[in-house]
């Protein structure tokens, strides 16, 4: 067994029996890919009343490596306004890329960092550019080159 | 402290304080260089997938890998994590991976963590990774790698048979070659003979049987121990031995046992045959006094051969047995032979005892003289020293006077000089020479050298 499945293996246990307030664990049947369910709890109007879904995908080398975290569209669980989420459901998180990374991350920090991210957030706006980035990335979002232009959201 | 280990598990257990320093580089560097034989032996006890019994202190669990620390370091900002993780992340990004401290180098920004915290590792309590296979062990983690490598049954070690590159458990290793097929008896799915006992006892469908009597399910492989202990099984009343007949279910048996007509005669049936027991054991000591009183009463008569001839060790043969005839059987001659002889290894062994201690006496009056002499000797040594220094210095004194009173020695006159002082220092030096008993050679050289400082 491989150093990321055991960690991944022991993160699942602990986050099946406990999660903070607002997150929910819906589908980790593999070591692969998971689902979670995120809710702002406060009172900011973007976000109010909304779950939105993140989907988890863990590589060969996570925990050394970022997981693609993305969130992504159903019936009930629309992409969340934020001037860092592109409307395809990739974020533009420092965290989640290769640099801002760091091992002792998981998938509940990862959560509750989104979860943050977004009750901070005030600007009901998509990033600039959204609907160009969205037409042609055609790039895993680990791989994408975010250009942090506004450091302040 | 480690906990105690055996004398052969201390001297593979790795928790010393000299090797632990350097384990965490050297143990990767091993691991890498030994590889391709290893797999032939017993692989290597993988510490992050043991199972921890109990729960683990949070302080000691690795941010990155999320188990018990696996040879800590800590770098220069405080933090600890496995040798291997940190590598692992250092590679991808050169920063702390808690604090994003940058670490540049990190053979120079890390150093191993305090000996407290292997120390607590190696304390930590875990399973034998050979538990599926039926290994119940819990032990100290640092302990773990040798009981797998070295003792652990369960371990498995390669196949016995050369041309069979299969592994078996260290237990069957000297059953042979089990890598055949074999038909197992329950569910007839062909088996390895190896793994048999796992899968009758694990695995096979059939495994589990209904008791026909009591109803409840056990593994067909343990019906022994189910029937000594299934509550319908027929079993006959305990008083049995003082004349119950009555036969029952073990259930049953308890209730029968209160109210068994047999259990008055049973307390004192037991003391009969206790004293029974009791009276055969007298007897048979009885038997081993009475032949010993015989065997003391035949040496009455030759004894005062025996004590005669002490230093003799040949056999009282069979031209004295005739004499001392009164053996009742040859066992008893034996044995009458056997108690002389240890008579006479019991006086041998006095006697040995005696003499090395005379010897010792000898050689300690020997040593004590010598040693005296010795120091005598040392002293008178140290005495003549102090003289052939000062004649040294008186001599030197005088050829100084000599040469300031000359004003310019001419060659060969110094020459003479040196070399009348050379056989006039040797008097002293001679004396102390024979005293020393040294070959003629010696002071030849010495000499040599004192015309030469001249």
């Amino acid at each position: 067994m491989s150093l990321g499945t055991k960690r991944l293996g022991k993160e699942l246990t602990k986050i099946s029996k406990s999660l903070p307030p607002g997150i929910t664990l819906v589908k980790a049947d593999d070591l692969q890919e998971w689902l979670l369910d995120i809710q702002v709890l406060d009172q900011n109007p973007i976000y109010a009343g909304e779950t939105y879904r993140l989907k988890f995908r863990f590589g060969k080398q996570y925990p050394i490596e970022p997981p693609e975290v993305v969130f992504t569209k159903q019936e009930s669980r629309p992409i969340p306004m934020h001037p860092h989420i592109y409307s395809n459901g990739i974020i533009c998180l420092d965290l989640l890329g290769s640099s801002g990374w760091s091992p002792v991350q998981n998938v509940e920090s990862v959560c509750m960092s989104i979860q943050s991210m977004l009750t901070g957030n005030t600007k009901n706006h998509r990033p600039e550019g959204d609907a160009d980035f969205v037409s042609t990335n055609k790039a895993r979002p680990k791989d994408i080159e975010f250009y942090y232009h506004d450091n302040e959201v | 402290m480690p906990p105690p280990n055996t004398p052969e598990e201390g001297l593979a257990s790795p928790p010393t304080t000299a090797t632990l320093a350097l384990r965490p580089i050297t143990r990767d560097l091993e691991m890498t260089a030994a590889s391709p034989p290893a797999v032939a032996a017993i692989p290597a006890v993988d510490l992050r997938a043991l199972e921890y019994e109990g729960n683990v202190d949070e302080n000691l669990i690795c941010p990155i890998c999320r188990v018990a620390l696996v040879a800590p370091v800590i770098t220069n900002c405080d933090h600890v994590f496995c040798q291997k993780c940190l590598v692992q992340a250092h590679t991808l990004n050169p920063v702390c991976p808690v604090d994003r401290q940058p670490l540049l180098k990190l053979s120079a920004e890390t150093r191993p963590a305090p000996k407290l915290v292997a120390n607590q590792l190696d304390n930590l309590t875990v399973r034998c990774p050979n538990r599926p296979r039926g290994c119940d062990l819990v032990v100290a983690r640092s302990l773990v790698e040798n009981h797998v490598s070295r003792y652990c049954d369960k371990t498995l070690v390669p196949c016995p048979h050369p041309s069979c590159d299969k592994t078996i458990a260290r237990k069957d290793v000297g059953k042979g070659c089990l890598h055949y097929e074999a038909s197992c008896e329950f569910c007839e799915q062909a088996v390895q003979k190896a793994d048999l006992e796992t899968h009758r006892d694990m695995e096979c469908p059939n495994r589990k049987k209904d008791c026909e009597l009591c109803g409840a399910e056990f593994v067909r492989s343990k019906q022994e121990d189910h029937t000594n202990e299934c509550p319908e099984v027929e079993v006959t009343c305990k008083f049995a031995p003082f004349g119950c007949h009555r036969k029952m279910s073990r259930r049953h048996m308890g209730e029968h046992c209160e109210r068994c007509d047999y259990r008055v005669v049973g307390p004192v049936g037991e003391q009969l045959a206790e004293l029974r027991a009791e009276m055969t054991a007298l007897k048979e000591k009885d038997r081993l006094k009475d032949r010993r009183i015989k065997f003391l009463e035949n040496r009455g008569y030759s004894a005062p051969a025996a004590t005669e001839h002490m230093s003799d060790i040949s056999l009282p043969g069979a031209p004295a047995a005739p004499e001392t005839a009164p053996y009742e059987s040859r066992d008893q001659y034996f044995l009458s032979l056997f108690e002389t002889m240890e008579s006479k290894v019991e006086r041998l062994s006095s006697a040995l005892s005696e003499v090395e201690g005379r010897h010792t006496m000898m050689l300690f009056n020997e040593t004590m003289p010598l040693k005296d002499q010795l120091t005598e000797i040392r002293s008178t040594l140290g005495v003549l020293g102090m003289h052939v220094r000062w004649l040294m210095n008186f001599r030197l004194q005088e050829r100084g006077r000599v040469l300031g009173g000359s004003g310019s020695p001419s060659m060969p006159g110094s020459m003479g000089t040196n070399q009348e002082g050379s056989s006039d220092s040797n008097l002293p030096r001679r004396l102390s020479d024979n005293m020393r008993e040294h070959p003629r050679g010696y002071d030849q050289t010495d000499d040599d050298q004192e015309r030469r400082k001249n």
